[in-house]
């Protein structure tokens, strides 16, 4: 039972955070609870559907589909996790001022909480397909004990919920001043360790061999696969044996989410001024 | 007129994907591996150190299984009854494990670099 519950808590941790820092990141913004949670049920069903299609994914693109379908949909995490910080740059302001006054704000954010679906929806299919067929294979494997193995993995399920609770409870703790440059730290790093995940799959299905040497080997000290180094790699994008292009990618996707996210909230900035001073 | 060229480079850089996928793949040899209720067979693997090889896993189980490995750095799904293929980059001398994360700690196997 105890190994159920880790291998679907060490499946899950990775979509359990995205959903809690989603949630918080999406503060005051309207309809954006009801759209990550359509994003969370999305990715659920998605999971499924694609679990009966594993072989087909698998044979797909010359034995390389599960590796470019992963790549894929980090890329599109990636992208949308950049949008969500330079709407932010551009409103987070104005909605931070707003939720201080009035204890709530509704900012009209369809767009950002589209976006914020959208990642939270690939977070859970990614990682829920695993899930699934491993419960399934415990359903249908007859081993001794599937009972206790389904126990198990249930709870580790509600481990991951938990987990979702917990990001998302101690983010908006956060005193309102500086709170969506935390969340917005946070979803650079998220997208920075996505982007540097797109370049390990799309190394593995042999796509990309350049710059492919190991820059370091952590691995003895914290272990990607384990549950320490799942958290550590979702908050702050951790590898344990990155390749030189990985570790490049995550720097650079750092760097451009950041100077965009400054750029457009100079230019948001000195709008408000020119409004401010004009009327 | 910008998202036509946006669709097209993205058409072209697909093409070039799969065009280079079909080349690099046609070029190695697989080393079979099945997956069977007992385990991986063979259990151990024994190849030169530092050139790239390419795993063929056939799962004969009834069940799905992720096949994985932390040194040689791939993870991948293969359904009851499919076949997975995994092309590992060069590995330095050493025995370096494999195993299905379903059942990590009894199904193992392994690649011994020489």
């Amino acid at each position: 039972m105890f190994a159920a519950l880790i291998i679907v808590l060490r499946e899950i941790i990775e979509a359990g955070l995205i959903v809690g820092i989603a949630l918080a990141a999406s503060r005051g913004v309207a309809g954006a609870f009801r759209s990550i949670w359509f994003g969370v049920l999305a990715g659920v069903l998605g999971s499924c559907v694609l679990a009966l299609f594993t072989e087909a994914l698998a044979s797909a693109f010359q034995g390389v589909g599960q590796e470019l379908f992963n790549a894929a949909i980090l890329a599109v995490a990636v992208v949308m996790l950049t949008w969500h910080n330079v709407w932010m740059a551009e409103h987070g302001r104005q909605l931070a001022g707003d939720i201080k006054r009035a204890g709530s704000a509704v900012a009209d954010g369809a767009s950002d909480a589209m976006a914020l679906a959208v990642v939270v929806g690939v977070a859970v299919l990614r990682e829920g397909v695993e899930v699934v067929l491993f419960l399934y294979g415990v359903l249908v494997g007859g081993g001794e004990t599937p009972l206790s193995l389904l126990t198990g993995g249930l709870i580790g399920l509600a481990c991951g919920a938990a987990l979702s609770a917990i990001a998302y409870f101690g983010l908006v703790r956060i005193p309102m001043r500086h709170f969506f440059s935390a969340t917005g730290v946070l979803i650079a790093f998220l997208a920075a360790g996505m982007a540097a995940q797109c370049v390990s799959f799309l190394e593995q299905a042999g796509l990309v061999s350049a710059l492919g040497a190991s820059v370091w080997d952590t691995s003895w000290l914290l272990s990607e696969k384990s549950i320490g180094g799942r958290i550590a790699h979702t908050l702050v994008g951790y590898m344990d044996r990155p390749s030189e292009l990985e570790l490049l990618v995550y720097l650079l996707t750092l760097a451009t989410i950041f100077i965009l996210g400054r750029v457009v909230g100079a230019r948001s900035a000195r709008q408000r001024l020119g409004r401010a001073s004009g009327g | 007129m910008r998202y036509r060229f946006a669709n097209r480079a993205i058409a072209c850089a697909i093409a070039a994907l799969v065009l280079s996928t079909s080349a690099s793949l046609a070029s190695d040899a697989a080393i079979e591996v099945s997956l069977t209720d007992a385990g991986f067979e063979p259990a151990q693997i024994s190849l030169p150190a530092d050139t790239p090889f390419t795993l063929r896993f056939r799962n004969q189980t009834r069940m799905p299984a992720e096949v994985e490995s932390r040194d040689m750095r791939f993870e991948k799904l293969v359904a009851a009854g499919g076949e997975i293929v995994v092309k590992v980059r060069p590995v330095g001398a050493g025995t370096h494990e494999f195993y299905n994360e379903f059942k990590e700690d009894t199904v193992r196997g392994s690649v011994v670099a020489q």
